[in-house]
């Protein structure tokens, strides 16, 4: 009972110092909001009014759902080929030698100048475009954190199994698979935050739909509180992700590297 | 030793490895029989490659001539220098892992539990490795060895890192469990002492390119054996005198 007294108060301390972070900004926000023009800086309340807008429009669900659509294709291609292409080139050096190089190329040259090759390559295709920016940007950082995993796989476990007379299959998902899960978990987090950016600039360049379209209209009007609107949505579905689904996953998986 | 079955044996063992400055000759011309039940302890300047012996007879590596014959499905377990344990899996779950590829699950279920019960890593059953102290890790690696009821026990200075008392305590327990089931233990110690005190026969190994320099045997059983017996110290100078030459 004590302990679950003092692991409460610890956490509501923690959130009170998080909640205090958030109002500091939020009042500073309405103050600088008061000195300056709503073109450059609109205050939280004409935000929310725009927000409020969104909702009941129904024009945050529309765009959210393309975007979330976008991501999700392009995502899912880069975790798949990612994680294949960790596989295959752990298992060739002959690969590795060849393909590791254009890999860190890739990985190299800026989101930006990928949206323009692919603007050119694709016009403003509405979903080609974002996906294929998604899958390009997310792609590396899914495969070096795989192939980093598989790497560092202790190969004094395989040495135990082995002497232990443990079957190919039985070290394969007694041994690799569990010491590779948490590195997939944390390519699926980086890559989400990376691909869900990726998507939004996409869409802003080069497409004619979603948040990213919706955010360069409002920039393309001068209406400055949507803008605002817009990114509080961003940072809300970012969020949800992030604490409602990969941080519990990420905690469950790797639940045996918690000292006691 | 004759009377007991040989379990294990190599003949005319040699192994290399390449380095920068071409092949470095680790074992040279190593023959060794192993008998079911005794303890052989090997004993040999540090860096004179017992540890590339034991991978050899544990069959992580294998030599560049010679053979390594075992008795057909002997059961071998490893105790390593530092604890090889799976950290996501639990403290049972360490243990079954490698039982379950010698027992049935009945008899692992029965073992596991005694020595779990024997060691006082019962109440740790459902926990993970890190949960546990360095001693109590090393201690489930002693346990995991034991669990698989082996016929052959290697031992690589698995003592090294601990304290003076946690060390009897392990040692008890693995010869304790020795004397009920017989196991033969082919045993790293560079304290010739301990070799002394609880080997039958004392393996003393050249510098590399590595050879048996002098085979001792013990004949003493274990539990009359002090290190005041004339005999015994006569012995163990013996082993410290190869040593010190060695090391000047």
């Amino acid at each position: 009972m004590n302990n679950f007294t003092s692991k409460l108060n610890h956490v509501l301390k923690k959130a009170l110092i998080s909640t205090t972070g958030i109002l500091v900004v939020l009042i500073l926000w309405n103050i600088l909001a008061k000195k300056y023009h709503p073109l450059i800086l609109p205050s939280p309340k004409e935000t929310l009014g725009a927000l409020k807008h969104l909702v009941e429009s129904g024009q945050v669900w529309t765009n959210t759902i393309i975007t979330f659509r976008r991501t999700a294709a392009g995502y899912a291609a880069a975790l798949v080929f990612g994680l294949l292409t960790a596989l295959l080139l752990k298992a060739s050096h002959f690969l590795q030698s060849l393909i590791r190089p254009v890999i860190t190329v890739v990985q190299i040259i800026p989101p930006v100048i990928w949206v323009v090759l692919a603007v050119l390559w694709f016009g403003i295709a509405d979903d080609l475009t974002p996906v294929f920016l998604i899958f390009i940007v997310t792609f590396p950082i899914v495969f070096i954190n795989i192939f980093t995993g598989l790497e560092s796989i202790d190969v004094n476990l395989v040495e135990m199994a082995v002497v232990y007379r443990c079957s190919k299959t039985k070290i394969i998902t007694n041994i690799y698979l569990p010491a590779l899960v948490p590195h997939f978990v944390s390519a699926l987090s980086l890559g989400l935050s990376f691909a869900w950016k990726s998507t939004i600039f996409a869409e802003f360049i080069g497409s004619s739909s979603g948040i990213g379209f919706a955010l360069s209209m409002a920039n393309a009007n001068l209406e400055t509180e949507k803008l605002f609107a817009w990114t509080i949505i961003l940072v809300l579905v970012m969020l949800v992700f992030e604490y409602g689904l990969l941080y519990p996953l990420n905690k469950k998986v790797t639940r045996w590297k918690q000292h006691g | 030793m004759g009377k007991n079955a040989e379990i294990l044996e190599l003949r005319r063992v040699y192994k290399s490895f390449r380095s920068k400055n071409g092949g470095l000759k680790v074992l040279a011309d190593i023959s060794l029989s192993v008998y079911a039940g005794e303890v052989i302890a090997l004993v040999g300047p540090s860096g004179c490659g017992k540890t590339t012996l034991l991978n050899i007879v544990a069959g992580l590596l294998d030599p560049d001539q010679g053979d390594v014959n075992q008795k057909q499905g002997l059961r071998t377990a490893y105790i390593f220098q530092e604890p090889r344990l799976l950290p996501w899996k639990t403290v049972e779950a360490n243990l079954s892992f490698v039982q379950h590829n010698f027992l049935l699950p009945s008899e692992a279920a029965e073992v596991r539990d005694n020595l779990l019960q024997r060691t006082g890593l019962e109440p740790y059953r459902n926990v993970y490795p890190a949960q546990l102290s360095g001693g109590m890790k090393q201690r489930l690696e002693i346990v995991r060895a034991l669990s698989i009821r082996p016929q052959l026990l290697l031992m690589d200075e698995p003592f090294k890192s601990l304290d003076l008392a946690l060390k009897y305590q392990l040692q008890e327990l693995i010869f304790e469990r020795h004397a009920e089931e017989k196991f033969a233990i082919l045993l790293i110690t560079h304290d010739p002492e301990e070799a002394v005190m609880q080997a039958d026969r004392i393996i003393v190994l050249t510098d590399k390119p590595t050879n048996i320099y002098r085979e001792i045997i013990i004949d003493l059983p274990r539990r009359e054996r002090s290190i005041k017996n004339p005999e015994l110290y006569q012995k163990l100078e013996e082993i410290l005198g190869f040593l010190l030459k060695k090391q000047q």
